[in-house]
């Protein structure tokens, strides 16, 4: 699989495509979270966990905020919104087609009938 | 890795009318779309979504890659980044017919991306509930325009 530039949006490719990012965001939907939070379920050593961090603040999928000596991570939904939109867009299409296809085949059904009579 | 959308639908009608209804140009613009369709391997035709949708230039390309009347019928589906293929499987059960439809094979930058998304665990929860919610949320903030067409098509 080619991976895509790491500019820009870029990077919100390679950043989702692993298991253990996914999770962080899926965390860090609930709310922003301090690293030691986001490290806790996970058997990952703090230096493991903030480079995926790391990956994913560069891809702007998440932002930082720093208070005191504890950095705070929370989710960035925007470069999430155009995919989501996506795959929203395509289910509701093909059932929404699905169903006038139906609609479609009953009206024709109708019609031969009514010209049979 | 690929991963698709899938649906099924039985329709209480004979495989030879749902065929026509795939395949007659005239009858997929009742459904689908405008086009200019024709049940031959290796046609290429386009579909024309009007009015055109947010985000997507509403003319899908697209080629015929197969044509076996009256069980299967397979064309790629190419627009906006997107590179895949819908197929449509008849099965006749007594009187009616199952048809399987398909979209498969997303690649390109935004077909990975949702092929990615629809993964293992996104899908159940992130993507129905978590997602939504939050993009409710910001969207309601109202603070941050609408993402340009040109970030997703970037090098």
């Amino acid at each position: 699989m080619k991976r895509p530039s790491r500019a820009s949006s870029g990077d919100v490719f390679g950043a989702v495509d692993d298991p253990t990012r996914r999770r962080v965001l899926d965390l860090l939907t609930h709310g922003e979270l301090p690293v030691r939070r986001i490290a806790a379920p996970f058997a990952m050593t703090r230096p493991a966990i903030s480079q995926h961090l790391r990956i994913l603040l560069r891809a702007r999928l998440v932002q930082v905020r720093l208070d005191g000596r504890e950095r705070y991570y929370r989710l960035r939904a925007r470069p999430l919104r155009e995919v989501y939109d996506w795959v929203a867009h395509y289910e509701r299409f093909w059932q929404g087609k699905l169903k006038a296809l139906g609609a479609f085949l009953d009206r024709e059904g109708n019609e031969q009938k009514g010209r049979r009579r | 890795m690929k991963r698709d959308l899938k649906f099924e639908a039985v329709y209480p009608h004979p495989p030879d009318k749902v065929w026509r209804a795939l395949t007659d140009p005239q009858a997929i613009a009742q459904w689908l779309m405008k086009n200019n369709f024709e049940p031959r391997v290796g046609h290429k035709f386009q579909f024309r979504l009007e009015p055109r949708p947010r985000g997507w230039s509403g003319i899908v390309d697209c080629e015929v890659l197969e044509a076996d009347p009256p069980r299967r019928l397979a064309y790629s589906w190419r627009g906006s980044g997107l590179d895949t293929i819908v197929s449509w499987t008849l099965e006749p059960i007594a009187e009616s017919t199952r048809v399987r439809l398909e979209h498969t094979g997303f690649r390109g930058l935004r077909g990975w991306m949702i092929s990615r998304m629809l993964g293992k665990g996104w899908r159940s929860k992130i993507l129905t509930q978590n997602i939504p919610k939050l993009l409710a949320h910001w969207v309601g903030e109202g603070a941050v325009p609408d993402v340009p067409e040109a970030q997703c098509t970037h090098k």
